[in-house]
């Protein structure tokens, strides 16, 4: 190998190095969120029954739920700026700005993650939803 | 006849109840999509910051009344890894899910209140992380479009609520704790 050719190598090789540096550390120190609409869903459940739950027991029910991709089902009791309220019991916040036209009283389904048990409005709360597909 | 008085009666009470809950619901406020937000960011660090915006505020409109809860797994921060510490390590979010904040506006008078943005004083107690701590600060609250809009801040610090920050990283935070909100509290 002629000594330009090795000069060329060692620069590549060092700048090599020096790039998978700064993704290692990118991939170590800053990794990418959870994306909960990509995650399957660890609990499928009624609405009325998962605030039945952290109403019966929060301490048990927020071990359980907190954190984790819950889908869950019910009417639609309230709709506000991103965020929909199920039978009066689930207050879920979308993840996008919500652009369905949703109306009192339908059904839906929706997937996001649980972030626990509001006692003011008594309501569970779900945060990055996405609502699925009824049928 | 005896049956009629009973109807009547009946529908009396019916209308009662009917009358004070509603007048009962006309004097609270409510924000279910509030916002908070805490920065504890040191110059020259990454920014140490994280915003809540599924917070609820009620507020009682004839006693100045007012409490708001954040479920603490609700604050985001750009670095995941961040989050994750947060939750993990310093806020403990799987033993205590929330932080409560429980207070009274001093002097509040709903007729008071116009489209300017009026100053006032809330005096209360922030329940957080098994601790609590009095918290005295003004808001500004101004009228918009028949619904109240609630702004303003306060600081804490980590020790209050006895949380510690392990030395290797405690010049990256800041020692206090900047706490903004914004309520928008519809009737």
């Amino acid at each position: 190998m002629s000594r330009t050719a090795m000069k060329y190598a060692l620069i590549s090789l060092t700048v090599l190095i020096i790039l998978s540096g700064f993704v290692i550390y990118d991939k170590v120190f800053n990794p990418a969120h959870r994306e909960i609409a990509k995650e399957p869903a660890a609990f499928t459940i009624a609405a009325d029954e998962l605030q039945f739950h952290f109403a019966d027991n929060q301490a048990t029910a927020a071990q359980k739920y907190i954190d984790k991709v819950v889908e869950t089902h019910g009417a639609v009791t309230e709709i506000g700026p991103n965020t929909i309220v199920l039978e009066d019991r689930v207050q879920v916040y979308f993840l996008n700005d919500l652009k369905q036209d949703l109306t009192i009283g339908e059904e839906i389904n929706i997937k996001g993650r649980c972030v626990g048990f509001d006692e003011l409005l008594l309501a569970v709360k779900i945060d990055q939803a996405t609502t699925l597909k009824t049928n | 006849m005896k049956n009629n008085r009973t109807i009547q009666f009946a529908l009396m009470l019916l209308l009662t109840c009917a009358f004070t809950s509603q007048l009962y619901a006309q004097n609270k406020y409510v924000d279910r999509a509030g916002y908070l937000k805490f920065e504890a960011s040191e110059e020259l660090f990454e920014p140490v910051e994280a915003t809540n915006e599924s917070v609820t505020a009620v507020l009682n409109a004839d006693t100045g009344e007012f409490a708001s809860l954040a479920l603490v797994v609700g604050f985001r921060f750009a670095n995941s890894l961040m989050e994750e510490h947060f939750n993990e390590n310093y806020i403990e979010s799987e033993t205590y899910p929330k932080a409560v904040f429980k207070g009274t506006l001093i002097d509040f008078d709903l007729s008071r209140l116009t489209d300017d943005p009026t100053e006032m004083m809330i005096d209360g107690k922030l329940a957080l992380h098994g601790k609590e701590k009095e918290v005295k600060t003004t808001v500004s609250l101004q009228k918009v479009n028949g619904a109240i809009v609630m702004k303003g801040g306060f600081t804490v610090t980590p020790s209050d609520f006895a949380i510690e920050i392990p030395s290797i990283v405690r010049n990256k935070i800041a020692r206090e704790v900047l706490v903004s909100l914004n309520f928008n509290l519809k009737p």
